[in-house]
């Protein structure tokens, strides 16, 4: 196990490599940033924003920032210095020649020539310079995404994207477990009763809704909850979230296509069970038909369900980007959709990140878990 | 295969007539092509089978399309609510004239009425022509319909061949306003930009006539022509065949077309017409990316299996590692980043709609890839593949003509369950508003209008309804076929029944 532990972790460290380094360089060559307005940032302006989140920096440089876990600030980083420059606010301001001035011009519209030869320029008023110890020095050496920061976000100002991941993570968490919930709720019991009731008219009924589940997007079958559940009842929401009544028709929609995958896992793997020989031995001795069931082909009918589990999750997660914005819910989805859009790259790259290590983590944790429940699979072959 | 029964004789002496028999009952045995049984095997099924017609006929409508007499699938009428289903030997519901835009048409000269205008002729499909006059007498505030001064609508009638449908529109001028006659071409037709030059010299030659015989002098000024103005249709790229299609529709209906049977939607647009077309862009998506994901995937896969080795290794552990990537985010950002290259992309004749058939391929292949690997492995130790080694055929060879074609069955099993995910996929990024773009139209698009549809108030039920049916039964009738094809392709099956 341990073995297949580590092996696991080299791909997923491969893995996340390509994404954050794909997806980095990507999103910064891009035309048109998350700053690009109708209106024209004044040069100072630009500079500072810029500046704020290093993007005067080569791109090499930002990488690495960006992938951390060392922070290159020179105010506050790894490599920052004792001592900064700061402006002396107690000196008298002096003056000093205006580079970018226009030349004084005369009376007689000629440029005033100085005694050096030059034109004249204007003179400008700053302050004098002074050196103070730093006072942030050190104070932020690891970040980057091996540190486990995701960077600020682009358009939701004074906000990180591990801010924004922790507001909305738990929602679409929530709103995930409990579509996972009916979705093996539903499924699994679809589909034993149907198996066990094969041939039946209950059998066809579930087995048509099952394909329809599977054939619809789950947002045509939102719309049929919305029409059938929620006008009808009135304690159920549209839309919305803040109650756990909320909870119920968003994830209902989400878990129903994976249900119906499910059901039809489940129905084929009960019937391989049933045809076995260890069911007719069991039956043979006498057991009742009940004890039958529980004890020796459910637990080997839904051994297939499992192996299902990992891309189902996966898919729960992907489709309550849809799920979210149909009802409006404030989760990690909602983000993801809004910031691709909208070109704010760090929180949409860092949502994918989190997607990626989420699918990752999950479908590893599926694989031992198969292994647990089936003795003949071993982990060094999958 | 019946074997001959060994008898006591010696084998290698036949006589002849033993051997008449034995040849006549070699010829009566009939071989069987994995293709011949997997047919046999398929029309046995009665629900493959059965989805299999469906999908042959609706890929027939949907491609036939332009000719059938269905209102435009674009066309926008604000100005009547929504309409349930309804027959098409059903009066068209009129419009009321209260609150009509129409009702305030003043009475220049000539008959003025109202009248409700087909969607073909009204939204833009085609490319047309007004042909404008400045006429005396104020206008109206805003564009309305009328039956047209006789005379004007007789001068264009004259110039173009055709029906010209008449508007009042207000000038700049006091004390005059404009007449605009619409000269719908028709739908094969595609004239120049700059406008049909002819049409303005017929149109010249016939208001001077007009002038001659006296059939303007109405005493309250004159009547002049203001100019000609071309608009191209909204699908100035409809394909040429597409077109041709058209205009045998419109030699063959004229201009009538069937009510909306299943109803408009909340913006006026006929939902039976928007089913048929869109069913073309999301028949097109799926298909084209299902094949660009056959392509990748099964050339990866092939020669994955068939060099195996590091190689296999190296290309599998690169599959998996794409595995683990969740697309949809990718695809997504991928399609944001590739719209800031859009304008740039389309000089290259790379549109949206390429990028998208090409990002969805991409993430199908790696199952594919899998599948043909794992086909490829069982059958590269072959005595087949080794006779084309000894012969002196090349890795490509060997892989494209000897091995490739037995992985087929299987790469068809997985190819009719691509294309309903695709759909599906496609039907999520237009969700998303990444997909297609009105005014064209496909399944998603009509699966979005469904869900923002909803309203305590007032539910359009047509609108979500007949698009979900559509869209369930051929994902439906795709995943039955599938599943039957690999029952009978399966060779673990093979004569088993």
């Amino acid at each position: 196990m341990i073995p297949f532990l580590v092996r696991r972790l080299v791909w997923f460290v491969i893995t996340l490599w390509c994404v954050v380094t794909v997806s980095f360089f990507l999103m910064r060559n891009v035309e048109g940033g998350p700053f690009d307005s109708e209106k024209a940032l004044a040069p100072e302006i630009k500079a500072n924003i810029e500046r704020r989140y290093h993007l005067d920096w080569p791109q090499w440089k930002q990488y690495l920032q960006y992938v951390g876990p060392f922070n290159l600030d020179e105010r506050s980083g790894i490599f920052s210095k004792d001592t900064i420059e700061v402006d002396d606010l107690d000196a008298a301001p002096i003056e000093v020649p205006d580079p970018d001035g226009e030349p004084v011009v005369g009376p007689d519209g000629e440029p005033v020539v100085g005694p050096d030869g030059e034109p004249v320029r204007p003179t400008k008023l700053v302050r004098p310079k002074k050196t103070v110890p730093n006072p942030d020095r050190y104070t932020d050496v690891f970040t980057g995404v091996l540190a486990g920061d995701l960077g600020p976000s682009f358009k939701y100002k004074d906000y990180s994207v591990n801010d924004i991941i922790a507001q909305s993570l738990p929602i679409s968490i929530s709103l995930g477990s409990v579509g996972l919930f009916w979705a093996l709720l539903l499924g699994l019991g679809a589909g034993i009763l149907s198996a066990v009731w094969r041939g039946t008219g209950l059998d066809l009924s579930m087995r048509v809704v099952a394909t329809m589940g599977i054939a619809l997007p789950n947002f045509v079958i939102a719309g049929f909850l919305i029409l059938s559940l929620a006008f009808s009842i009135d304690w159920l929401p549209v839309a919305g979230w803040g109650a756990p009544r909320f909870i119920l028709l968003p994830s209902l929609a989400l878990g129903a296509p994976f249900a119906a995958y499910i059901a039809r896992l489940a129905r084929t793997g009960v019937l391989e069970v049933l045809s076995q020989d260890h069911v007719r031995t069991a039956r043979a001795k006498g057991l009742p038909e009940k004890l039958v069931l529980l004890r020796h082909v459910v637990k080997g009918g839904v051994l297939p369900v499992v192996s299902y589990l990992g891309p189902a999750v996966a898919g729960i997660l992907t489709g309550s980007l849809v799920i979210e914005k149909l009802f409006g819910i404030p989760g990690t989805g909602t983000h993801f959709v809004n910031s691709a859009l909208a070109r704010d790259y760090t929180l949409a790259m860092g949502v994918t990140i989190l997607y990626t290590v989420l699918v990752y983590s999950l479908n590893t944790l599926v694989d031992l878990a198969y292994t647990l429940l089936d003795p003949r699979i071993k982990l060094e072959e999958s | 295969m019946a074997a001959p029964k060994k008898t006591g004789t010696d084998r290698t002496a036949l006589d002849p007539a033993r051997l008449e028999k034995l040849l006549a009952e070699a010829a009566e045995f009939k071989g069987e092509s994995l293709w011949q049984d997997a047919w046999r095997r398929l029309k046995r099924n009665r629900g493959a089978y059965l989805s299999l017609w469906f999908l042959a006929l609706f890929g027939l409508t949907s491609f036939l399309a332009p000719l059938l007499p269905l209102a435009s699938p674009s066309a926008l009428n604000l100005q009547i609510e929504p309409q349930p289903s309804r027959w098409p030997w059903a009066p068209s519901p009129k419009i009321d004239r209260a609150t009509s835009p129409d009702a305030e048409a003043p009475a220049a000269f000539g008959e003025v009425a109202t009248r409700s205008v087909g969607s073909l002729l009204d939204d833009g499909w085609q490319h047309r022509t007004f042909v404008d006059f400045t006429v005396p007498g104020e206008g109206p505030d805003r564009p309305t319909h009328f039956e047209g001064t006789p005379a004007l609508a007789e001068i264009v009638r004259r110039a173009s061949g055709r029906e010209p449908l008449a508007f009042h529109k207000r000038s700049d001028t006091p004390g005059v306003h404009v007449e605009r006659y619409a000269v719908v071409h028709r739908f094969a037709d595609k004239p120049e930009k700059e406008g049909d030059v002819g049409l303005q010299d017929a149109v010249e030659e016939e208001l001077a006539a007009a002038r001659a015989r006296g059939d303007l002098d109405t005493g309250a000024g004159p009547v002049e022509l203001a100019g000609l103005e071309y608009l191209p249709g909204l699908w100035p790229d409809m394909p040429f065949f597409d077109r041709w299609m058209l205009g045998v529709r419109s030699w063959l209906f004229g201009f009538w077309e069937v009510g909306p049977l299943l109803g408009t939607d909340a913006k006026g647009r006929d939902i039976l017409a928007r089913i048929v077309w869109g069913s073309r862009i999301s028949i097109q998506v799926s298909v084209i990316a299902s094949l660009v994901s056959l392509l990748l995937g099964v050339t990866y896969g092939a020669f994955s299996g068939f060099l195996g080795g590091r190689v296999d290794n190296l290309m599998m552990r690169i599959v998996d590692v794409l595995y683990s990537i969740p697309f949809i985010f990718v695809v997504i950002f991928f399609i944001t980043v590739l719209n800031a290259y859009r304008t740039d992309l389309e000089k290259i004749n790379i549109t949206r709609m390429t990028i998208f058939y090409l990002v969805i391929g991409a993430i199908y292949w790696l199952t594919m890839a899998r599948v043909v690997r794992g086909q490829v492995l069982s059958l590269k130790n072959q005595e087949f593949v080794e006779a084309a080694r000894v012969v002196g055929a090349g890795t490509a060879r060997i892989v494209f003509v000897h091995i490739v074609p037995n992985v087929l069955s299987i790469v068809i099993v997985y190819l009719t369950l691509t294309i309903p995910a695709v759909m599906l996929f496609e039907a999520f990024l237009s969700f998303l508003g990444l997909g297609v773009e009105a005014p064209r139209v496909s399944w998603g698009l009509l699966a979005v209008d469904g869900s923002e549809a909803y309203s305590p108030i007032k539910t359009y039920w047509n609108v979500i309804v007949y698009p979900a049916i559509a869209m369930a039964s051929t994902l439906l009738a795709l995943n039955i076929l599938g599943d039957g094809l690999r029952d009978a392709l399966d060779p673990k099956m093979r004569g088993k029944d």
